[in-house]
């Protein structure tokens, strides 16, 4: 590690990290154990889950958008900061990653970009076809010499340009700078696009005998499927967007006046790796968390078993930018991939589609890639104080090492008295399993284990109140 | 890693360490021979139960094994090139270069014979199976550190990738339970689900895991344990398991040396295939002595690397190889001319639409693969990692330090007894 990035951490530590940081460990727990699926977050924003931005305007089969390209700073875990280039919706604050733009199939769709940052930017939608800019056909620019200039159609500083295409297949994909990437989007320039299926239509989601009549209002459908293959439940809809940070590129930007890659020649060594933008702990806080203003996307997973009351699956919808495959683990069970690049897993035709889906308990997101995955927890063994214990007794807890996500009980729901030293954050006997990228090296925040791209996956007792379930 | 390490200090520390050492590893020796549960405990007296093995209130379907953990020296290929301070490791016992943390089975072994294998930690760890309608109870044994007796970490087993697992025994120690040292635990599982899965500690993950904490699980269908699934299609004649993984040995030298990694810096120096570099990939399994250690034929330093990767069949039969990677690194293997038909990803069973035939199959960290193959004519048939360049190698052979191993196709053999096993 150079002097020079040992000084200006240990300066910007001194800073207002302190304070954000102990906020991040203060916090993160309460917060995240006082919340429940529906609850609200400051400026009642839905606590957990997906938050769609959808379009500005009122216009049916039309969604618009505008996004301020623009410089700001988020927070990482171990109480650094880091300056980075994000996106603000209209004239909102920067954030990061960009906004998750929610369309529906058949949509026009109308983005406007105002550049704010000081050089050239550009919008570039992977697997998006028959985009426009500024109403002549997007395409890559070059400059006298020849050299690429621009992936896509792009803009100065100070000026704006509109893309608008027609949302095409549903799914789930990446839209980021096509100007300069290997410093644009290292800075920020990242974000999702959802496309929402047309099919079925309300009157076909009624006659669809096999979706259970408590289960019409919350079923949502993936992908143009009318067989059982992207049904989900709106109520459990995540987004995992896997990306990385050099902290010395973003010194080199805020401190070094670099404004292109050409400028930057040291070694590309990421010490960060967020999901959603953030660094474990920070993943697991709520959405719009108040200490973490510029990164609004929290990324803990919540669900209840799958039970005949319960029946329909989470979907995770995985994006991943940079330059090396992330290899993802939830654990606690499979998940069944069935998408990639916003295209179902399956062949043959609407009516008769052949399921090509896949169970992984590891999914490696490529760069630019991204995979459409559902969940379910089945309490298979129904352990219980009671009723079925576990088969060998365990020593008590003096003679464990606990963790502060353990509630002191092996069984769903139940709790225990834990070891003085755990600050436990357990408050109803719900169960967290870890989701992970197993690079381990990349589930770390600066080194340090237990960070990074990590995030909790909760499961609830049914129908418990004190845990908001009921 | 390309942190310099403090020189200064690695040097002041050197004399004084070995002598704390001795008396400091002697003091956790001591510690957990003693072996008493926290005072007040009415929980059983240790010393009166083998390893943790039950004797009562056992059903007959339970497979029970006992793993003990701790630290220890491995050894890697005759010639493999220094990298001074790093490798050797100057701490490491005679014939010996490398600090690992690992797994050792001690399954039926006595509490004195289970505390011996303190400082023995093997890479990689035990190879474990069961099978669908058995239970595993697994029992974990927390030997300490001998060479870092300040270092007074737990440890845990997580079986990656089991179905609808419990935190209980998910082997997470922040959301779970794990074993601190001088204690025992008992892991039980009921797979549900055959095909090929991990293990490794998942205590300072990043850690604990590149420091050699990994093994491969795997579940055979019920009633067909020569099937990879409960599926005919992958009847197969021969079973091999290979774990990949790599070592950065600048973070192992730090383990031992009291230094801090930053493991965003992990950068590997050598390539393994259950825990060997080529060419000690090809040499033999070891056999266990009665007391627990591990030897292997004419190749003492490999006693804490048991596993062999080499495959042997006879020509035509089917020969199944579960794959399965817990380094940080994707990577690519290939048996050129020798077709592989994956079969299994990720502990599932592919479908024929789904199933790939390759030369050639790629997996990255924390995937698994199915691979069957039919075993061509007698010969040679190398399975190596596509990517040698950037092995250290020696001069007469570049391949020193990585990942290759080799299919050998002979006319006559014995039927094999377990997973990974040939005659010589």
């Amino acid at each position: 590690m150079s002097d020079r990035t040992l000084r200006i951490r240990s300066r910007r530590q001194l800073g207002r990290a302190i304070v954000t940081g102990a906020f991040a460990l203060g916090l993160v727990g309460i917060t995240t154990v006082s919340s429940s699926p529906g609850s609200t977050a400051a400026a009642g924003v839905k606590s957990e889950g997906l938050l769609c931005t959808t379009s500005s305007g009122t216009t049916a089969g039309a969604a618009s958008f505008v996004l301020n390209a623009k410089p700001g700073f988020i927070n990482l875990p171990d109480g650094n900061s880091m300056q980075m280039w994000g996106y603000g919706v209209g004239n909102g604050p920067f954030q990061y990653p960009g906004p998750v733009l929610c369309v529906n199939e058949g949509d026009r769709v109308t983005i406007t970009l105002r550049n704010q940052l000081a050089v050239r930017t550009s919008l570039l939608f992977l697997g998006i076809d028959g985009v426009m800019a500024n109403n002549v056909a997007a395409q890559a620019q070059f400059n006298g010499s020849g050299v690429l200039q621009s992936l896509t159609s792009d803009v100065a500083p100070g000026g704006s340009i509109t893309y608008t295409f027609t949302a095409g297949s549903p799914g789930t994909y990446v839209y980021e700078s096509g100007n300069d990437p290997e410093l644009q989007i290292e800075m920020g320039l990242v974000g999702a696009l959802i496309v929402r299926p047309s099919l079925p239509t309300p009157a076909e989601l009624a006659a669809m005998t096999d979706v259970p009549v408590g289960e019409q209002a919350t079923v949502r459908f993936a992908y143009d499927d009318r067989s059982a293959l992207s049904r989900y439940s709106s109520e459990h809809e995540y987004l995992v967007l896997l990306t990385e940070l050099d902290p010395d590129v973003h010194y080199a930007v805020e401190e070094g006046g670099v404004t292109t890659s050409a400028q930057y020649s040291e070694a590309y060594t990421p010490r960060y790796f967020m999901i959603n933008g953030r660094s474990f702990p920070d993943t697991i806080a709520p959405n719009g968390a108040g200490w973490l203003p510029s990164q609004p996307y929290g990324a803990l997973s919540h669900v209840e078993p799958l039970s005949t009351n319960n029946p329909l699956p989470a979907l995770i919808r995985y994006l991943a930018v940079g330059g090396e495959p992330y290899p993802f683990h939830p654990h606690s069970n499979h998940e069944t991939v069935i998408a990639k690049d916003g295209r179902l897993l399956a062949d043959g035709s609407l009516s008769a589609l052949i399921d090509l889906s896949l169970e992984k308990f590891a999914i490696v997101v490529d760069p630019g890639s991204t995979v459409d995955a559902l969940f379910t927890w089945e309490n298979i063994e129904d352990y219980s104080a009671a009723g079925k214990p576990t088969p060998v007794p365990g020593p008590s807890s003096k003679n464990l090492t606990e963790g502060e996500y353990w509630s002191g009980s092996p069984y769903l729901g139940g709790t225990g008295a834990l070891n003085p030293e755990v600050q436990g954050k357990n408050v109803c006997g719900e169960y967290y399993h870890v989701a992970h990228n197993h690079n381990l090296a990349e589930a770390t925040n600066y080194g340090a284990a237990f960070g990074g791209q990590l995030t909790l996956i909760r499961v609830d007792p049914v129908d418990n109140a004190s845990c908001g379930n009921s | 890693m390309n942190d310099q390490p403090n020189q200064d200090a690695t040097r002041r520390l050197g004399l004084s360490r070995r002598s704390f050492l001795i008396s400091g590893g002697g003091a956790v020796v001591a510690l957990i021979a003693g072996g008493a549960y926290a005072a007040g405990s009415s929980e059983p007296t240790r010393g009166k139960v083998p390893a943790g093995l039950r004797t009562t209130g056992v059903p007959a379907n339970v497979r029970q094994r006992a793993f003990a953990v701790s630290d220890g020296w491995v050894g890697m290929p005759t010639g493999l090139p220094a990298i001074p301070p790093y490798f050797p490791d100057t701490l490491a016992a005679e014939g010996f270069q490398t600090y690992v943390f690992g797994f050792r089975d001690v399954t039926g072994l006595d509490r004195t014979q289970v505390q011996a294998q303190a400082g023995k930690a093997q890479v990689c760890a035990p190879l474990l199976e069961v099978s669908v309608g058995e239970e595993l109870w697994l029992t974990l044994s927390n030997l300490g550190l001998l060479t870092r007796p300040d270092l007074v970490d737990s440890h845990t087993v997580h079986w990656h990738g089991f179905r609808n697992a419990i935190p209980y025994y998910d082997g997470v120690p922040e959301t779970s339970v794990s074993v601190p040292i001088g204690r025992d635990f008992t892991y039980v599982y009921r797979p549900l689900d055959a095909g090929t899965y991990m293990y490794h500690c998942h205590f300072e993950d990043v850690e604990h895991v590149t420091m050699g904490m990994t093994g491969i699980v795997f579940v055979r269908p019920e009633g067909h344990p020569k099937w990879a699934y409960d599926d005919e299609t992958t009847a197969f004649d021969r079973e091999y398991a290979i774990m990949l993984t790599e070592m950065d040995l600048a973070g192992h030298w730090n383990d031992a040396h009291i230094q801090v990694s930053d493991w965003t810096s992990y950068k590997p120096d050598v390539w393994l295939m259950n825990g060997r570099a080529y060419p000690d990939t090809l040499q033999p399994n070891s056999a266990r002595t009665p007391t627990g250690d591990m030897e292997v034929p004419g190749q003492p330093h490999l006693q804490y690397q048991p596993e062999s990767s080499l495959i042997k069949a006879k020509p035509g039969e089917k020969v199944l190889i579960r794959l399965a990677n817990l380094g940080f690194q994707e990577q690519t293997l290939t048996m050129p001319g020798v077709p592989l038909t994956t079969v299994g990803n990720d502990a599932r069973l592919l479908g024929p639409e789904q199933r790939t035939i390759s030369d050639t199959v790629v997996l990255g960290p924390g995937e698994s693969r199915d691979v069957l193959l039919t075993a061509p004519g007698v010969g040679h048939y190398p399975f190596y990692n596509t990517d040698p360049t950037r092995y250290r190698g020696i001069p007469s052979d570049q391949w020193v330090g990585g990942q290759r191993t080799e299919l050998v196709v002979q006319a006559n053999l014995s039927p094999q007894p377990a997973a990974n096993q040939w005659e010589s």
